[in-house]
């Protein structure tokens, strides 16, 4: 079951020990590669998911394969969530964690929706406005709709900054079936 | 001509015979006449009192009769007139009632009509939008070329600065 806020406050909790223990570049290295391993490989999620094979048994496997090329602050914490029974959410607070370490590291993330993929110069000038804007390193995830006619969106966070024709319509289609009739 | 000499025995034996006849007669016939006249008088009397009294009974009769009649006139008149009177009461209410009707019959049409005349006003206002909408979607997707892509982008991109949003 995802559960976001689960997610969060682990998420919090891996932050802070990371960052306690001076680790949290080498945290957030593995849990990336973690994560991009577990999605990929469905037999390793199975069996960490898996009610057959005993916490223990799960452990035991974890540490032979991953010590030394994982944190250990990170394989303490696969073992915890193991122990608290919640290794089903792992993928849900390494999202969480990877949007932590963003903020910790002044990164944020914009979804750029254009009608064209966007122009490598644009989409310099653009990364340079939003970061001036927001004072943070921008990543951009650009994503190319036809439905949008012209222009951009960009969302960010709770922000969404619309300038596609088609809003720019819809907006004008209100506004004129607001008009009084008569 | 010979004339014919009275004789007077003769004279006397009619004469005392006609006295004894006029004595038998007193004697014997003329009571029983008498009281049967008497008897006869009296009940002629008698029937012609009766026949008064009840020419009188009569009489009497009839002016109860048409005293009745009058009075049965006058409670066959009132009753007309009752029944006239609530027969147009009734008829009024009656009129008022469809007068009433007729009024709110017709200011209901008139709300109807103005409601049904709003609502085609609003389907014709949001179809002429659409219409207009579609028509403007059209025209800017078939004028859009690259170059106006790219210039769209750049006044976004210029667009963008502190407390500024083009649409949030």
């Amino acid at each position: 079951m995802r559960d976001r806020k689960v997610a969060t406050r682990y998420a919090e909790a891996l932050l802070r020990s990371a960052k306690r223990a001076g680790v949290l570049d080498g945290v957030a290295e593995s849990y990336a590669s973690l994560r991009e391993m577990q999605i990929g490989r469905s037999d390793l999620r199975t069996f960490l998911d898996s009610p057959q094979v005993r916490t223990q048994e799960k452990k035991e496997l974890l540490h032979k394969v991953f010590d030394g090329r994982l944190e250990p602050l990170l394989l303490n914490f696969i073992s915890l969530l193991l122990d608290k029974n919640r290794i089903e959410n792992f993928r849900d607070i390494g999202e969480e964690f990877a949007h932590l370490v963003e903020q910790e590291r002044g990164v944020m993330r914009a979804r750029v929706t254009t009608a064209i993929a966007l122009p490598a110069d644009l989409e310099q000038q653009l990364q340079a406005r939003l970061g001036a804007l927001t004072g943070k390193t921008m990543i951009l995830e650009k994503r190319v709709d036809p439905a949008v006619i012209g222009g951009v969106k960009v969302v960010m966070e709770d922000k969404i900054l619309d300038g596609t024709v088609r809003t720019n319509l819809d907006l004008l289609r209100k506004t004129l079936e607001k008009a009084p009739v008569r | 001509m010979e004339f014919v000499t009275p004789n007077l025995t003769n004279l006397l034996t009619t004469a005392v015979g006609f006295i004894l006849f006029v004595w038998v007669l007193a004697k014997f016939a003329w009571g029983p006449i008498l009281t049967l006249l008497d008897q006869r008088r009296d009940a002629i009397q008698g029937d012609y009192a009766a026949a008064e009294k009840n020419l009188e009974e009569a009489e009497q009769l009839r002016g109860e009769f048409e005293s009745k009649l009058h009075d049965i006139k006058v409670i066959e008149r009132e009753k007309v007139q009752e029944a006239v009177k609530r027969g147009e009461g009734l008829a009024a209410s009656i009129v008022a009632k469809a007068n009433e009707d007729a009024v709110q019959k017709v200011a209901k049409a008139e709300e109807d009509i103005e409601l049904e005349t709003q609502q085609a006003q609003l389907v014709l206002r949001d179809s002429v939008v659409a219409m207009a909408i579609g028509a403007a979607e059209k025209v800017i997707g078939e004028r859009l070329d690259d170059q106006l892509h790219r210039r769209l982008i750049q006044e976004y991109i210029d667009s963008i600065g502190p407390g500024s949003a083009p649409h949030a």
